[in-house]
C-alpha cells in the first residue's frame, strides 16, 4: 500500500497545499448544512457538472508549464460538439465520428503551435484569435441554435456507467493518472517543465522545443475535442454557446491547484484538487440559488486572487527582483 | 491604407448604397465607440502591456451611468462622472496589481474582463436599462451639420490625444518603456506609474465610448462592448502596434478603426450573416499579426 502511495506522490510535485484543505473544509461545510448532500446522486451530479472543465484542465495544465496558455479550449470545445453532431447526423458511424472529430480538434492545436511557433507572437494573442475564429465557426454552423439529430447510441460516452462510474467520470481519472505519469516519468513529457523554466537552456540541450510546443497544444486541443464530444453525447445536440468561457474556470482552476504562469511549475494532481476546489464552489452557487450572473465575478476574482498569492510567496521565498522585461514584454524566449 | 482604399473601391462597385451620406454617416458612428476604446489599447500596447477589460469596462460604465440617472435623483453630469470614474477606477486597478506584483498585464485584464462583465450583470440582472432623459440623450443623438456628437469628439479626442502622445514628454516617454522598460527605468523614467496611468487611460476612454453607446442608443445594457477589447486590439496591431511594445500610432489605429469598420459595413451591404464576423475578426488579427512578423523580418 505505502508503495502505491510512494508512487502517486509524483502527482503532486508542485500542488498547493491550501487547495486541498480549501475543497475539504467546503465538502464538510456543504455535506453538513445541506441535506442530503453525502447522497451518491447528487455527488455525481457535482461531479459532472465540471468533468468537461476537469479533462480540459488536464491538458491546460502541460500548457502552462510549458509557459504558455490556451485560451482557445472553450471554442474548440463548442467546435467538436457541433462537428461530431454534424458528421453523425449524415450518418458515418460513431467510431469515424469520433476520430476525426478528433484530428479535427487536434488540427486547431497544431495550428496554435504552428502560429505561436512562426509568428514568435505570444500564446495568448495566437490562441485569443483561434478562440474568436472557432467561436465564430459554432455560430457559423449552428445559425447561432441548436442542431440535433445525435443517434441515441452515442450516448454511452456522455452518459454510459462503467465500473460502477459515470463513463467521463472514469475517463477524466484514467487520463489524468496516465498524463500525471508521463508528465513526471516519461522523458518527452517531462522536458514541458524544462521549457517553462528556462527554454533556452532546453534549445541548448538539445530540445526541439518547437516540436514540443505543437504537441503540447495539440494535446490541450485534443482533450476540449474530447470535452466536446462528452457534451455533444450529453446533450444528444450541439449549441453554438458551449464551452462559452470554459477557459477562464480551467485556467483557474489549474492555477489554484499550483501552476504558475510563468511556466515550469505545476502537476496534474493540483489540477484535481483545484477542478474539484471549483466543482465544490459551483455547487455552493447552485445549493444557495444564486444567479448565475455571480460565476463570473468569483472565478475571475479567484484567478486573481491565486495570482498575487503566488507572486507573494514568490517574492517571500526567492530575493530575485522581478525585471520589467519578464512581464512587461509579453514574455517567452522570442 | 492602401488596403482601405481598395476596399472602398470595391464597395462603392458593388454596392450602391456604401457611397450614400446616410451609411457614411453609420460607418462613423459605428467606428468612433471602437476608435476611442483603441486609443487607450494602443498606448497600453505602446508600453508593451495589453488590457483585455474594457469591453466589459465599457458594460459596468454604461449600466452604472443610467442606473443612477433612471434610479437616483442624481444629476446628470455627476452620474456621468461617476460611471467615467469608475472606469478609471477600473483602469487604475489594473495597472496597480501589474505594476506593484508585476504580474502579466493578460491575465490581470482577464481576470478583471470576468469580474467587471459579472459586475455588470449583477446589477442589471441581464435587462436593459431605460428611460433616460432627453439631457443625457442629447450627448450621443446630437447633432452638428448632421454629424454625431461623438463622432467629432471622438475625432478631436484622436488629434489632441495624437499630439500629446508625440509631443508631451510625460505621455512620450511610453515609448521608451515598451521598447526596453529596465533601461528607461535606470534612465530615470518611473515605470509603474506611467503603467498605471497608461491603465487608467484605457479605462477612462472605455468610459468615454461607454458614454456615448449608452445615450446613442438610449439605454444601459450589460452586454455592451463584448468583443470590443478584441476589435480595439486589432485595430492597434493592424495600425503598427506591436505586442513588444514601444510601436504603435494613434493615425495607424484610426485606420485599423476604420478598416474593421468598412469591413463590418460590407458584411452588412452584402448580406453575409453576421455570424461570420467573429470568424473574420479573429482572422484580422492573425493577418495582423503575421504582417507585422513579415515587417519585422524586413528589418
Amino acid at each position: 500500500m505505502k508503495h502505491i502511495w510512494q508512487r502517486l506522490s509524483v502527482l503532486t510535485k508542485d500542488i498547493n497545499k491550501g487547495i486541498i484543505i480549501g475543497s475539504i473544509l467546503l465538502f464538510v461545510f456543504l455535506s453538513l448544512f445541506v441535506s442530503n448532500y453525502l447522497n451518491p446522486y447528487n455527488l455525481e451530479v457535482v461531479s459532472m457538472n465540471f468533468i468537461q472543465e476537469g479533462i480540459m484542465a488536464l491538458g491546460m495544465t502541460i500548457v502552462i508549464i510549458s509557459g504558455g496558455i490556451d485560451l482557445s479550449v472553450g471554442s474548440v470545445m463548442g467546435f467538436s460538439a457541433i462537428v461530431i453532431t454534424l458528421l453523425l447526423k449524415a450518418g458515418i458511424g460513431i467510431p469515424l465520428a469520433v476520430i476525426l472529430t478528433l484530428v479535427i480538434s487536434g488540427s486547431i492545436g497544431f495550428l496554435n503551435g504552428f502560429l505561436i511557433n512562426r509568428l514568435k507572437a505570444h500564446p495568448f494573442i495566437v490562441t485569443l484569435s483561434t478562440m474568436t475564429i472557432f467561436r465564430g465557426g459554432t455560430y457559423v454552423l449552428t445559425e447561432g441554435g441548436t442542431i440535433g439529430g445525435v443517434p441515441l447510441d452515442f450516448s454511452f460516452l456522455g452518459q454510459g456507467s462503467f465500473l460502477g462510474l459515470r463513463f467521463p467520470i472514469f475517463l477524466f481519472l484514467v487520463l489524468a493518472v496516465v498524463i500525471g505519469f508521463l508528465l513526471q516519468k516519461h522523458k518527452f513529457l517531462n522536458r514541458t517543465y524544462l521549457i517553462g523554466s528556462n527554454s533556452r537552456a532546453a534549445r541548448l540541450a538539445g530540445i526541439n522545443v518547437e516540436k514540443m510546443k505543437a504537441s503540447i497544444y495539440i494535446l490541450s486541443s485534443s482533450l476540449a475535442g474530447v470535452a466536446g464530444m462528452i457534451t455533444a453525447s450529453q446533450y444528444l445536440s450541439a449549441n453554438a454557446g458551449f464551452g462559452l468561457t470554459a477557459e477562464l474556470k480551467v485556467i483557474t482552476a489549474v492555477i489554484i491547484g499550483g501552476a504558475s504562469l510563468s511556466g515550469g511549475k505545476g502537476c496534474i494532481g493540483g489540477t484535481f484538487w483545484g477542478v474539484v476546489f471549483i466543482a465544490l464552489i459551483n455547487s455552493i452557487f447552485i445549493q444557495m440559488g444564486l444567479p448565475t450572473f455571480w460565476e463570473k465575478i468569483v472565478y475571475g476574482g479567484m484567478l486573481v486572487i491565486a495570482v498575487l498569492i503566488e507572486k507573494y510567496t514568490q517574492s517571500k521565498r526567492t530575493s530575485v527582483k522581478t525585471r520589467w522585461e519578464d512581464f512587461l514584454l509579453g514574455g517567452g524566449d522570442n | 491604407m492602401l488596403i482601405i482604399a481598395i476596399f472602398g473601391i470595391v464597395l462603392t462597385i458593388s454596392s450602391p448604397v456604401f457611397f450614400t451620406f446616410k451609411n457614411i454617416r453609420s460607418v462613423l458612428m459605428g467606428m468612433t465607440y471602437d476608435l476611442v476604446v483603441a486609443l487607450g489599447m494602443t498606448f497600453v500596447l505602446i508600453l508593451g502591456g495589453l488590457d483585455l477589460s474594457v469591453g466589459s469596462n465599457v458594460a459596468l460604465s454604461s449600466v452604472l451611468t443610467t442606473i443612477l440617472i433612471v434610479d437616483t435623483p442624481m444629476p446628470v453630469p455627476i452620474a456621468i462622472l461617476a460611471g467615467l470614474g469608475v472606469s478609471v477606477f477600473i483602469g487604475f486597478t489594473n495597472g496597480f496589481l501589474i505594476s506593484k506584483f508585476k504580474i502579466n498585464p493578460f491575465i490581470v485584464t482577464l481576470g478583471m474582463m470576468a469580474i467587471v462583465r459579472g459586475v455588470a450583470r449583477v446589477l442589471t440582472s441581464g435587462y436593459f436599462v431605460t428611460g433616460l432623459p432627453e439631457s443625457f440623450l442629447v450627448i450621443g443623438q446630437g447633432e452638428l451639420w448632421g454629424i454625431p456628437f461623438p463622432v467629432i469628439i471622438g475625432i478631436l479626442i484622436a488629434l489632441v490625444f495624437d499630439y500629446l502622445l508625440k509631443h508631451w514628454a510625460p505621455l512620450n516617454r511610453a515609448v521608451y518603456v515598451g521598447a526596453n522598460p529596465d533601461n528607461a527605468e535606470l534612465f530615470g523614467i518611473k515605470v509603474g506609474r506611467l503603467v498605471i496611468v497608461g491603465f487608467m487611460l484605457a479605462g477612462l476612454f472605455s468610459g468615454l465610448s461607454a458614454l456615448f453607446m449608452s445615450s446613442r442608443l438610449a439605454m444601459g445594457y450589460a452586454q455592451f462592448g463584448e468583443m470590443l477589447e478584441l476589435r480595439a486590439i486589432g485595430a492597434a496591431v493592424i495600425g503598427g502596434a506591436s505586442f513588444k511594445g514601444g510601436k504603435g500610432s494613434i493615425w495607424g489605429t484610426f485606420l485599423g478603426v476604420l478598416l474593421l469598420a468598412i469591413v463590418k459595413n460590407a458584411f452588412v451591404l452584402m448580406d453575409i450573416p453576421i455570424y461570420w464576423q467573429r470568424v473574420v475578426n479573429g482572422a484580422i488579427i492573425l493577418i495582423a499579426i503575421a504582417t507585422a512578423m513579415i515587417n519585422r523580418q524586413k528589418d
